[in-house]
C-alpha cells in the first residue's frame, strides 16, 4: 500500500460556537456519508472527502475550550488528538476573538501534532476594526494560517490545500517552544530525564516536554496512567512544592500565566485593532439591552417560548394529518394485500400501528428543531440560559434546561433531545430524568375521557390541577436526582455569550434534516420491535371462537400479565381493566384510551365509554388514575430516546423505575385523601 | 499531606491579602486579576481555559434579572459566571 492510498486524517478542533461545524460541513460538502449527528453532543462527526487525488478523512471534534478539563468533551476530544494520531490537527480560532481563542491553540502545539490554524469569520473580525498579520503567525505558530469565512465558504479550499500540504511534508511543521519561568523549565528538564528514564527511546523530546508539562499543571488523569510509576509522581510532586514555595502560587497557575504572556507577545506583534466600536458590536449591545433587560428580559423569553410551542404544535398539526392519512391509506394497501392470516394481524396491529403512531411525531420534531436552531445559531439560546439560571439553579437545574422542559408538554420524546444544548454531562442527565414528568400532549386524551366522565363542568380545573401537578413533580424530581441519584458534582456554571449571527439556510436545513434522520432511525427499530411484542401479548394464547373482544384481552398473555400486578394496584383502587390500560400505556399514553375502547366494545360511543367507566370508579380513583397515568413510566419512545441520549439503559432503567415509585406514591395519597371526602 | 497543607495556607494568604472580588464590581466598573482564591481544582482549569488568568483586565457588563449570574467583558468576549464564582476571582481596582 502506498502512501498516497491511506486517507490522510484531519481533526478539526476549536471552542464553541467559532465556526467549527460550518467549516466541516464546507469541507465535506455534500459527498459522502456523515457519521453521527452535529455539534451539540459529544459524538465527534467524521467524513471522508477527495481532494486533489488524495483522500482526506475529515473529523469534527466537539467544540472545547481546553485540553485539560474533565467535561465529556474535552476528554473525548483529548483522547482522539493523542490516541488516533491524526495526520493534521486543524485548530478553528475565532479571528474576532484570537486572544481567547489561543489557549487552545497552546495546549494545541504543544502536542506536538502538526498544525494547520485557520482564522474564521475574518469578516467579523475585520469589521470590528481588527487585522492580522498572517505570515507573522503562521511564523510564530510553526505552521500555516489560512483566512476563512465558513458560512460562506471563503477559504475553504485552501484550508483542504494546507492539510494535504502539511501531511506530505510534515517535517515543514515547527512546533514553536512556550518558553516558561527559568524554575519551570529547569522543573520541567528534570521531570524530561526521568520520563526518559522510565521510558527509553519511546518519546521524542517534544512528546516528553508536553508529557512532563501536563504532569506539571496536575492532569490528573495522565497521573492515574502513570501511576505505576510511583518515582515519577513523586519527583514532580516534589517540583510542584519547591516551585509553589517560591513562587506563591501552584504550578497550574504559572504554566497558565506564561502562556498567557506567550499569547500576549504574540498577539502584540501580528494584531492591530482600530478601536472603533463598529455598527455589529453595537447590533449586539444595543439587542443585549433589550432582550437581557431585567424587567423586560423575562416576558420577551416567555412570549419567544410561547411562540415556538404554538407553532411546534399548531402547525405541525396539518402533516401529522396528513402522515395519519397517509398511514391509515397504508394499512389498509397492506390489510387489502396479505391474505387474513397470522403476519397479517401482526402486520396491520402491531408494526403498523405502532409505526403509525410514532411517526406522527415526525413533524413536530421537525419543526421544534427548526426553532431550536435559529435560537442556537443566532446566539438567542446562550442569553435564555443567563436570564433563566438562577431560577433553574435552585431546582439543581442548569439554565438551559427550561426550553426542553417546556418542550416536554408536546412530547418528552423532543424535550430529551432538545436538552442536546446543556454542553455539561450532569446537568443535561438531570434534565433528561426530569423531562418526562411534563406533562406531553398524549396524556390529554386520557385527561379528557376521565376528567369528562367524572367531573362534568370542573373538568377544566382538574386538567389544569394534573399540569401543576407535572410541574411540580418535575422541578422536584430535578432535586431528587440532583442530591441523590446521579453522581459527580456540577461543573462551574460558566457560558460564552457570542455576539448575535445569522443563522444560514445550509446550518439550519443541517440541524433540522439531522434530527428529523436520527428521530426516524433509532427510535424505529426500538418502536417496531416494541409493537410486535405489546400486539403478541394481546394476541396469544389465541382465544376460543365467540369470545369478545374484552374477554379474547383478559385471556391473553398482557390479560393475564394484568391479573398478576393487579394486587399492585388495589391499593389504589384500580381493578384488572386499569391494569391492562396501564400496561398498554408503556407503549403510548394515549393507547390507554384506545385499550379502554377495546375493552368496553361493548358500548358503543365516547357516551357509552363515558358511562362505563364512571360506574366502575370512584370520582377519587379517578383523579388517583390520572395522577398515576401522568407520572408512571415514560412512554416506549421516550425510554429509546434517554437510552440514547444518557448513553446507556442504566439510565433508562432508573428513569422507568424512579416514575413508577413517584406514580405509585402520589397515587397513593391521592386515593387516601379523596377516600376522606368521599 | 504536606503538599495539601501548603496548598491550604497559600490559598488563605491570597484571599485574605485582598478584600475585593470580582463579584464586588458594579455595572462598568473594570478591574485587573490578581489571583484566583481559595477553590477546587475545577474552578481553576474552568476559568484558566476561558481566559482569566493573572494580569487580564474584566469589566461587569450586565446582572441577570434574578441578580444572579452576571456577565463580564474580557479579552473582547463576553463570559456569564454565577457570582458564587466570581467571588473567587480576586481583583486589582485602579
Amino acid at each position: 500500500m502506498t502512501p498516497h492510498k491511506r486517507p490522510i486524517s484531519a481533526m478539526l478542533v476549536g471552542n464553541p460556537n467559532c465556526g467549527k461545524t460550518a467549516l466541516f460541513n464546507r469541507l465535506t460538502g455534500d459527498h459522502g456519508t456523515v457519521a453521527n449527528y452535529s455539534r451539540v453532543t459529544v459524538v465527534a462527526r467524521s467524513c471522508e472527502v477527495k481532494h486533489r487525488g488524495a483522500r482526506l478523512n475529515i473529523t469534527d471534534l466537539p467544540g472545547l475550550y481546553t485540553l485539560n478539563g474533565r467535561l465529556p468533551e474535552e476528554r473525548a476530544g483529548r483522547d482522539a488528538l493523542h490516541f488516533d494520531h491524526p495526520d493534521v490537527v486543524v485548530n478553528v480560532l475565532d479571528a474576532g476573538n484570537l486572544h481567547r481563542s489561543l489557549f487552545l491553540t497552546i495546549q494545541l502545539v504543544e502536542m506536538g501534532r502538526p498544525c494547520v490554524f485557520v482564522l474564521n469569520m475574518i469578516d467579523e473580525a475585520r469589521s470590528h476594526g481588527i487585522s492580522i498579520d498572517t505570515a507573522a503567525l503562521a511564523a510564530a505558530l510553526g505552521g500555516p494560517v489560512i483566512e476563512t469565512v465558513a458560512v460562506d465558504g471563503v477559504g475553504v479550499p485552501a484550508v483542504a490545500d494546507a492539510i494535504h500540504g502539511l501531511s506530505d511534508r510534515p517535517e515543514s511543521w515547527r512546533a514553536p517552544l512556550i518558553p516558561y519561568d527559568s524554575h519551570l523549565e529547569a522543573a520541567i528538564a528534570h521531570v524530561q530525564t526521568i520520563i526518559a528514564d522510565l521510558h527509553p527511546a519511546t518519546l521524542d523530546a517534544g512528546q516528553s516536554r508536553w508529557l512532563a508539562i501536563k504532569l506539571l499543571e496536575g492532569d490528573s488523569e495522565l497521573l492515574e496512567r502513570e501511576s505505576e510509576h510511583q518515582a515519577l509522581i513523586a519527583e514532580v510532586r516534589a517540583a510542584c512544592v519547591d516551585l509553589e514555595a517560591t513562587h506563591d502560587e501552584d504550578c497550574a497557575t504559572m504554566i497558565a500565566h506564561a502562556r498567557f504572556n506567550f499569547i500576549q507577545t504574540l498577539l502584540a506583534s501580528v494584531r492591530t485593532v482600530v478601536s472603533a466600536p463598529t455598527s455589529r458590536s453595537r447590533l449586539t449591545h444595543h439587542l443585549d439591552n433589550l432582550l437581557l433587560h431585567r424587567h423586560l428580559g423575562l416576558p420577551i423569553l416567555a412570549g419567544l417560548m410561547w411562540l415556538m410551542f404554538q407553532a411546534t404544535f399548531t402547525l405541525g398539526a396539518y402533516p401529522t394529518t396528513w402522515i395519519d392519512t397517509g398511514m391509515q391509506a397504508l394499512t389498509g394497501q397492506v390489510d387489502g394485500l396479505i391474505p387474513p392470516s397470522m403476519l397479517h394481524d401482526l402486520m396491520v396491529n402491531g408494526v403498523m400501528a405502532g409505526v403509525g403512531g410514532t411517526i406522527v411525531f415526525l413533524p413536530n420534531i421537525v419543526i421544534l428543531f427548526f426553532f431550536m436552531s435559529i435560537l442556537s445559531e443566532t446566539g438567542y439560546l446562550a442569553r435564555a440560559a443567563f436570564l433563566l439560571d438562577r431560577l433553574m439553579n435552585s431546582f439543581g437545574l442548569h439554565g438551559k434546561a427550561l426550553i426542553p422542559l417546556i418542550m416536554g408538554f408536546g412530547c418528552n420524546a423532543t424535550a430529551v433531545m432538545a436538552t442536546r444544548t446543556i454542553e455539561s454531562q450532569r446537568s443535561r442527565l438531570i434534565a433528561i430524568l426530569a423531562a418526562p414528568y411534563v406533562s406531553c400532549s398524549a396524556r390529554l386524551p386520557v385527561f379528557i375521557l376521565f376528567a369528562g366522565a367524572f367531573f362534568g363542568d370542573w373538568a377544566g380545573t382538574v386538567v389544569f390541577a394534573l399540569y401543576a401537578t407535572s410541574i411540580v413533580v418535575a422541578l422536584g424530581s430535578a432535586i431528587l436526582f440532583d442530591r441523590m441519584v446521579v453522581a459527580g458534582k456540577d461543573e462551574p456554571f460558566m457560558m460564552e455569550l457570542p455576539p448575535y449571527r445569522r443563522p444560514t439556510p445550509s446550518s439550519l436545513c443541517y440541524h433540522v434534516w439531522d434530527s428529523a434522520q436520527d428521530f426516524l432511525r433509532k427510535v424505529g427499530g426500538v418502536i417496531i420491535i416494541g409493537s410486535i411484542a405489546i400486539w403478541f401479548l394481546q394476541q396469544y394464547p389465541a382465544a376460543p371462537a365467540g369470545y369478545t373482544a374484552s374477554q379474547r384481552l383478559e385471556q391473553s398473555y398482557l390479560g393475564q400479565t394484568a391479573a398478576a400486578v393487579t394486587p399492585v394496584f388495589a391499593p389504589l383502587g384500580f381493578g384488572w381493566k386499569d391494569s391492562i390500560a396501564i400496561l398498554t400505556g408503556l407503549l403510548s399514553k394515549e393507547v390507554v384510551v384506545s385499550s379502554y375502547a377495546v375493552l368496553n366494545a361493548q358500548d358503543k360511543g365516547s357516551d357509552g365509554l363515558r358511562k362505563s367507566l364512571s360506574s366502575g370508579m370512584t370520582p377519587p380513583v379517578a383523579i388517583s388514575f390520572m395522577v398515576f397515568v401522568l407520572l408512571y413510566a415514560p412512554c416506549l419512545s421516550t425510554i429509546a430516546v434517554i437510552r440514547r441520549e444518557a448513553g446507556s439503559w442504566r439510565w433508562a432503567g432508573v428513569s422507568f423505575g424512579v416514575s413508577l415509585v413517584i406514580a405509585w406514591s402520589l397515587a397513593f395519597v391521592t386515593t387516601l385523601v379523596g377516600g376522606l371526602f368521599a | 499531606m504536606s503538599v495539601a497543607l501548603k496548598k491550604k495556607a497559600l490559598s488563605q494568604v491570597a484571599s485574605t491579602a485582598s478584600a475585593l472580588t470580582l463579584a464586588d464590581l458594579t455595572t462598568g466598573q473594570k478591574g485587573i486579576v490578581v489571583g484566583i482564591g481559595h477553590t477546587d481544582d475545577t474552578l481553576k482549569r474552568r476559568l484558566t481555559a476561558f481566559g482569566v488568568v493573572r494580569g487580564i483586565e474584566i469589566e461587569l457588563d450586565r446582572t441577570a434579572p434574578m441578580g444572579n449570574p452576571r456577565t463580564y467583558s474580557l479579552l473582547g468576549y463576553q463570559l456569564s459566571l454565577r457570582n458564587e464564582d466570581a467571588r473567587n476571582i480576586l481583583l486589582r481596582v485602579e
